[in-house]
């Protein structure tokens, strides 16, 4: 007997209240407004508050998704949080959330310490997971904190991140499958996004640091090829697709990744605007407000996630005929 | 290829990046600045090395960017060089 395909079936987000605007980074350090605006493409992001961690913006986030569906929390079996600022080094943020969420405490959680590339890694694991354990009601939780560990007045992350959470309920009912998966990981270049001294090795200050041509280098290197890839092994071209969301890294990289990856016109989906770069977030946020919202589903929608580690990761959604 | 196709090739992957390039006086090219001249921020700079350093098989480092390839004609004059 094979498995029950297990995939999305709704999204929710949860967004701190607190929004950082372009005029107070202006005025505070100097920015130059027209680069927020214009090649960030970015006029506010989120900042969650001093007492605001993850594992809470990842339950609201989860209440929302289990409220909008009409689920209860018992019947939730399978847990994943994906994040990277986690409110402890242990315990692991999806026990705070199971706790939070009242999940009972049959469930299986677990946390993906994976960064922009955390999404879609998360759905391949999320989804494999619950198909080799029969389970048919699941919730991937994408929650980032990055500003918690900014330097303000840095120009190459300040501006960038946003702080948010997405659930991505994941059932037997599916409205999108995901196709096959392809995989990436180059710890030789994991100095160009750190945070020196966040974990147990004291190295640095804890801030992240980026180095910004290592990772648009990276980007432009890795990911066409891994989009090519993952195109062929689902049957597909550029060309026969009916979206592409990449993560959202800035309306800058954005555009020249599309026009590297050969998007064609209008279908290239862009959701950074008032929210900023997400991290892992990014996509579903993507998906839920300029997807998910679409009178017509779209067909097949290509993801695909790069950053932290360095890690990337791509696949293709797939509309199934459920309501 | 010669320093003038190196500038020619140059000009054209430095207009990809930053549109505002294109306006700039073509003689006065040599001594352009990236930045401050040709209007290059931090994100042309970024993507206009990333093709540099691709159409042309040629690894710049941070150190040289920081010193005489910040400015067209020496970029030119050391891409050329590069090429051997």
């Amino acid at each position: 007997m094979s498995p029950t395909k297990i995939g999305i079936r709704a999204i929710a987000a949860y967004l701190p209240q607190a929004n950082l605007e372009n005029h107070e980074l202006v005025a505070q350090h100097g920015f130059d407004p027209d680069f927020l605006d214009q090649k960030l493409g970015i006029r506010s992001r989120h900042r969650a508050a001093a007492d605001e961690h993850v594992s809470h913006m990842a339950a609201a986030a989860g209440r929302a998704v289990l409220e909008q569906s009409g689920l209860d929390p018992a019947e939730v079996q399978f847990l994943a949080v994906v994040t990277q600022t986690p409110d402890y080094c242990l315990p692991q943020v999806s026990a705070l959330v199971q706790h939070a969420l009242g999940l009972p405490t049959s469930v299986a959680a677990l946390d993906i310490g994976l960064g922009c590339s955390g999404f879609v890694y998360g759905l391949a694991t999320a989804t494999a997971f619950m198909q080799t354990h029969g389970l048919t009601c699941g919730l991937l939780i994408t929650t980032e904190a990055y500003g918690k560990i900014i330097d303000p007045a840095d120009r190459s992350t300040a501006p960038l991140f946003g702080d948010g959470a997405c659930a991505t309920l994941l059932t037997d009912s599916p409205i999108f499958v995901a196709g096959r998966f392809v995989f990436g990981t180059d710890g030789s270049r994991s100095d160009a996004l750190i945070a020196r001294g966040s974990g147990t090795r004291k190295d640095g200050d804890g801030l992240l640091f980026m180095d910004g041509r290592s990772i648009f280098n990276f980007m432009m290197q890795e990911i066409p090829p891994s989009v090519a890839r993952c195109l062929a092994a689902n049957e597909l071209t550029m060309d026969n697709v009916s979206l592409c969301v990449p993560h959202q890294a800035s309306s800058y990289m954005l555009e020249m990744l599309a026009r590297r990856l050969g998007v064609p016109e209008g279908r290239l989906v862009v959701d950074i605007e008032d929210v900023g770069n997400t991290v892992s977030s990014s996509i579903p946020m993507a998906l839920m407000r300029r997807v998910l919202p679409l009178a017509s589903r779209p067909a097949s929608v290509v993801i695909t996630g790069f950053g932290v580690g360095l890690s990337w990761c791509s696949t293709i959604l797939f509309a199934t005929e459920n309501t | 290829m010669t320093r003038s196709e190196v500038s020619e090739k140059l000009f054209a992957i430095l207009c990809e990046s930053c549109r505002k390039a294109k306006d700039y006086p073509q003689e006065q090219l040599e001594t352009a600045v990236l930045t401050k001249d040709l209007g290059m921020d931090s994100l042309d700079l970024i993507s206009a090395l990333f093709r540099i350093e691709e159409e042309f098989g040629v690894n710049i480092p941070e150190e040289d960017l920081k010193g005489h390839a910040s400015v067209f004609g020496p970029l030119a004059t050391y891409i050329t060089g590069k090429l051997g």
